[in-house]
């Protein structure tokens, strides 16, 4: 019994301790070392241009609905719309093929034209 | 069991000095397979931290008074649901509850966001893996929870304060939201350390932060209502620096959310941004440790310990860490900053973020200037409420302005003439209630009713946002009331969530305001048979019980309480003698009437052996508005929180274009 | 607009810091029990019954029957009990840093932010654009139905 009591933790230690080790080493024995392609730097340029189309985007957006609810008077928005979309529309030229040679620009996503926003 | 507690801790510690070295090395040569190997030793730390958390609890179920820690912390005649919880009832088992809190959220963040941290972020895992470490060196070689000593025959019991249902959920969840915010931190400085700063980190910091935020309020809230129902003086929130600990780091986490949305509408405020993510950090730790060391003493602060030197240590560390940090990517996270207009949305989130910082500093310049008039000029003096209430007002009354304001103001630019549109209803609705309320005479305190004008005001400009975006999204083809309306919100959860917090805080206002400005109260001594009255409330004393049970005796008065005239029943208030502990807890009656969101609120502070009692009646008006708000906040932050399938397609749309892969944040 | 609320806002507040004139000569015991702190348990002394607290209790109520101000009170509660026994610091001397501290950075850090607001709206955006009432007609046709393709599919 008293022999139990001590040898007990000891084991139930030694059991963590291993398990644990496994589960640590597991990686290095299963996983591929192959790094992933966005961790290359040379496409954080292209990143930023994906985030500023869409920030340049959600932006129209923002202020279509703002000036439905009567939040933007339409002098601010006919004067805010004209640079936003021109923006908008930068950023989408500056990610077209050229930026990426190795896909043509049409198959990227299939755009079902639908409804016209401009309101 | 002690060893197994021990060696338990001990090998968390190695797991965690793993993650941090082998992580480091993984994020500076690029291993991925080492990295993940790093996230695991993190994980498992976790799992390590519940057997240990989880041997603990044990031992203090099974009464193992050979653990010092139990025998001080625990009696035999207590409770079985105060001894589940006794684990956080003194320093050193709150430590190692801090380190399970830690290893969780830190576990779920890296294994949320697994391909983000080991792909974008690989500085993730080793910089929570070092704050881990310290937090687990500690419990191991400062303030240990596993030693041991010759077992007395029963233990000294648990602070009969802590002995409220309260306890139970009231640390756990202010850990959640204190220790959480290390997420945010640490998702914050691996961005900064591997050079990726677009827009990654800010979505997992900003969702982090958003979950931390939630709990630390809810958590704080909780802690008043726990103080108001158990201290017994009438109050519930009386800036005590540990209560001021919290809300320092959860004002500058508030700070964030706002700014963090300019960042990304406009890729403005970014290095603001991580100024204020550490900020928010550095004030956890300094928070907890002007609390914890004995610096300052507090009603709530535990016993003097060695602690302090080694916390110092770490924020000088966190501190000159982060600032090198930011420092040294100047150059990568400036961008040319536009405003369009002074009137703005965003120009509003830098005045909010203005109050906002400068009253949690102030918070900390309160807490801190009495040690240096000690240290400069050996004289001791307090920081107390009259203080904090005052800089409330400076920094409280514009901000609620502000929160009327922000959301009426359109991004980029508001001409004035639409933002006079915008402005008219609420104005209106506001001077109307301000009227309304001198003609009630609410006028007796200024203050007061500046503060009800501007959360009429703010409560107004919610609603107005909801209705005219409710009838917008109806004209844009929604056929339903109800439809526009779950629509708009589902279009922008974080914004009508924002919203919702809004209202949340305006009830907080009103409520505070309310029951500390226009509050009433008096004490009288009562024989049996005796009434007396405050403010329409009349309390009848009718005489004394008692009961007992294994851990205490409850003495109550009994007191028959009426509003002019009508009687609301009998209402006990009276004290608790904690044997084991041999301690005096008052337990107050409290008398609820939601359709005012009003409390009565009787204490008994002294029974005389002739059977006659000092009875202290408070009258608190509206205060219950602030338990409403708590969950009206919670609310609001579910829908905020709420996942977005928009948001989702588009961070996985921008991952498919950079590099044709499955997306890294999701 | 909003500055100058706020401003307002925040002039407004430092007028209406508590009322202390009248209260000044004819104090209750109540009102100075928001104000005192018992100085070894750190609480209003409102809150705290630790043996000093119902001492200076007493304390205050013994001036009060004596007719002393509220000033006069406070004074000989210092003397008596040392600085720490206000539970807010007086607004002159060393003191007056605690509250001027937090007034002036906000001030400063108010100041630098308007400033720094009035220079980025100084910044004028990529060139000036002379006949932008209606921008469409600028854009590329072409590129212009790509842009309208992608605010569609923002809305699904």
């Amino acid at each position: 019994m008293m022999v139990a009591l001590i040898v007990l933790p000891v084991i139930l230690t030694a059991a963590v301790t291993i398990a644990a080790m496994l589960y640590v080493a597991s990686p290095l024995v299963r996983e591929s070392e192959l790094p992933r392609a966005s961790s290359a730097d040379g496409l954080a340029r292209r990143l930023e241009l994906v985030e500023e189309r869409d920030r340049a985007l959600a932006a129209l957006k923002e202020l279509e609905f703002d000036h439905r609810t009567g939040k933007v008077s339409d002098r601010d928005y006919r004067e805010q719309v004209g640079p936003l979309r021109r923006r908008a529309a930068e950023t989408l030229r500056a990610l077209e093929p050229a930026a990426k040679p190795d896909r043509p620009a049409g198959s990227r996503r299939a755009t079902p034209s639908r409804a016209k926003v401009r309101s | 069991m002690a060893f197994f507690g021990q060696a338990v801790l001990l090998l968390v510690l190695g797991l965690l000095g793993y993650a941090t070295v082998a992580g480091s090395y993984a994020a500076v040569r690029g291993r991925r397979r080492l990295l993940s190997s790093a996230v695991n030793a993190f994980v498992s730390a976790f799992a390590c931290t519940v057997l240990a958390a989880g041997t603990l609890v044990l031992a203090f179920v099974r009464n193992d008074f050979a653990l010092s820690y139990v025998a001080n912390h625990s009696s035999r005649q207590l409770p079985l649901a105060y001894t589940l919880a006794a684990l956080w009832s003194g320093q050193e088992g709150s430590l190692l509850l801090w380190l399970l809190v830690l290893t969780g959220v830190g576990a779920a963040a890296l294994l949320l966001n697994r391909r983000l941290v080991i792909d974008v972020l690989p500085w993730t895992a080793p910089i929570l893996g070092g704050i881990g470490a310290y937090f687990a060196f500690i419990p191991n070689a400062v303030a240990s929870p596993f030693a041991t000593q010759t077992a007395p025959p029963n233990g000294l019991g648990m602070n009969a304060s802590l002995q409220n249902p309260y306890m139970m959920i009231h640390p756990p969840l202010l850990y959640l939201g204190y220790v959480g915010l290390t997420v945010p931190f640490a998702f914050a400085m691996a961005a900064l350390a591997s050079r990726r700063v677009d827009e990654r980190w800010v979505v997992a910091s900003r969702r982090w932060t958003l979950f931390s935020w939630t709990f630390l309020g809810v958590a704080i809230l909780l802690g008043a209502k726990w103080a108001y129902e158990s201290i017994g003086w009438g109050g519930y929130y009386a800036w005590d620096p540990v209560e001021n600990a919290a809300l320092m780091p959860w004002l500058a986490a508030t700070a964030f959310l706002h700014s963090v949305m300019v960042q990304e509408k406009k890729k403005m405020l970014r290095v603001w941004n991580v100024v204020l993510i550490a900020l928010t950090f550095s004030l956890t730790l300094f928070g907890t440790f002007l609390t914890r060391s004995g610096v300052i003493n507090s009603i709530h602060s535990f016993s003097q310990s060695s602690i302090g030197g080694w916390f110092l240590a770490f924020i000088a560390v966190v501190a000159a860490g982060s600032a090198f940090l930011i420092i040294s990517r100047l150059s990568i996270l400036r961008t040319s900053t536009r405003l369009e207009s002074l009137a703005s949305r965003e120009a509003a989130f830098l005045y909010n973020n203005l109050l906002l910082v400068a009253f949690a500093l102030t918070m900390l310049w309160g807490a801190a200037f009495p040690l240096l008039s000690q240290a400069l000029r050996g004289v001791s003096i307090s920081i107390g409420p009259p203080y904090y209430n005052f800089f409330l007002r400076i920094f409280g009354l514009p901000l609620l302005l502000l929160m009327g304001i922000g959301p009426l103001l359109a991004w980029r630019r508001a001409s004035l003439r639409s933002l006079a549109r915008a402005v008219s209803w609420p104005l209106l609705f506001a001077l109307l209630v301000g009227a309304m309320l001198v003609r009630a005479g609410a006028g007796s305190s200024l203050p007061g009713l500046v503060a009800y004008t501007f959360s009429a005001f703010a409560i107004a400009a919610v609603l107005v946002e909801f209705v005219r975006g409710t009838r917008a999204r109806k004209e844009l083809g929604d056929t339903t009331w109800a439809g526009a309306f779950t629509s708009l919100v589902s279009r922008n959860r974080r914004r009508y969530g924002g919203y919702v917090s809004h209202a949340a805080v305006v009830l907080l206002a009103i409520g505070v305001v309310g029951s500390s400005v226009y509050n009433s109260g008096r004490t009288a001594h009562l024989q049996p048979g005796q009434a007396m009255s405050v403010g329409g409330y009349s309390a009848t004393y009718l005489g004394t019980k008692l009961t007992r049970s294994a851990s205490h005796d409850a003495l109550r008065g009994q007191f028959e309480l009426s509003y002019r005239g009508k009687s609301m029943g009998i209402v006990e208030a009276g004290k608790n003698h904690y044997k084991v502990e041999q301690f005096f807890a008052n337990a107050v009656g409290i008398h609820t009437d939601w359709l005012r969101a009003e409390d009565v609120m009787l204490i008994g502070d002294q029974f005389d052996k002739d059977g006659s009692v000092f009875l202290k009646i408070a009258v608190n008006p509206l205060i219950d508005l602030i338990w409403i708000a708590g969950l009206v906040f919670l609310i609001g932050s579910v829908v905020a929180m709420w996942p977005d399938a928009r948001e989702k397609r588009q961070l996985a749309r921008r991952a498919l274009e950079i590099d044709g892969r499955r997306p890294v944040v999701a | 607009m909003s500055v100058r609320g706020l401003l307002l806002a925040a002039v407004l507040a430092l007028l209406l810091a508590p009322p202390t004139a009248a209260s000044e000569r004819h104090p209750t015991l109540a009102e100075l029990e928001h104000e005192v702190m018992c100085p070894t348990c750190h609480q209003l002394l409102e809150l705290s019954d630790a043996p000093i607290a119902d001492r200076i209790r007493a304390f205050i109520q013994a001036r009060i029957e004596a007719g002393d101000t509220k000033s006069e009170i406070k004074q000989r509660l210092v003397s008596e009990f040392g600085e720490a026994v206000l539970a807010a610091p007086p607004t002159r001397g060393f003191e007056l840093l605690a509250w001027l501290l937090p007034i002036l950075g906000l001030a400063g850090s108010g100041l630098v932010i308007a400033l720094l607001a009035w220079r980025w709206t100084r910044l004028k955006p990529e060139a000036a654009k002379p006949h932008l009432v209606n921008g469409f007609s600028e854009l590329d046709p072409k590129l212009a139905r790509r842009l309208d393709e992608e605010l569609a599919l923002l809305d699904r």
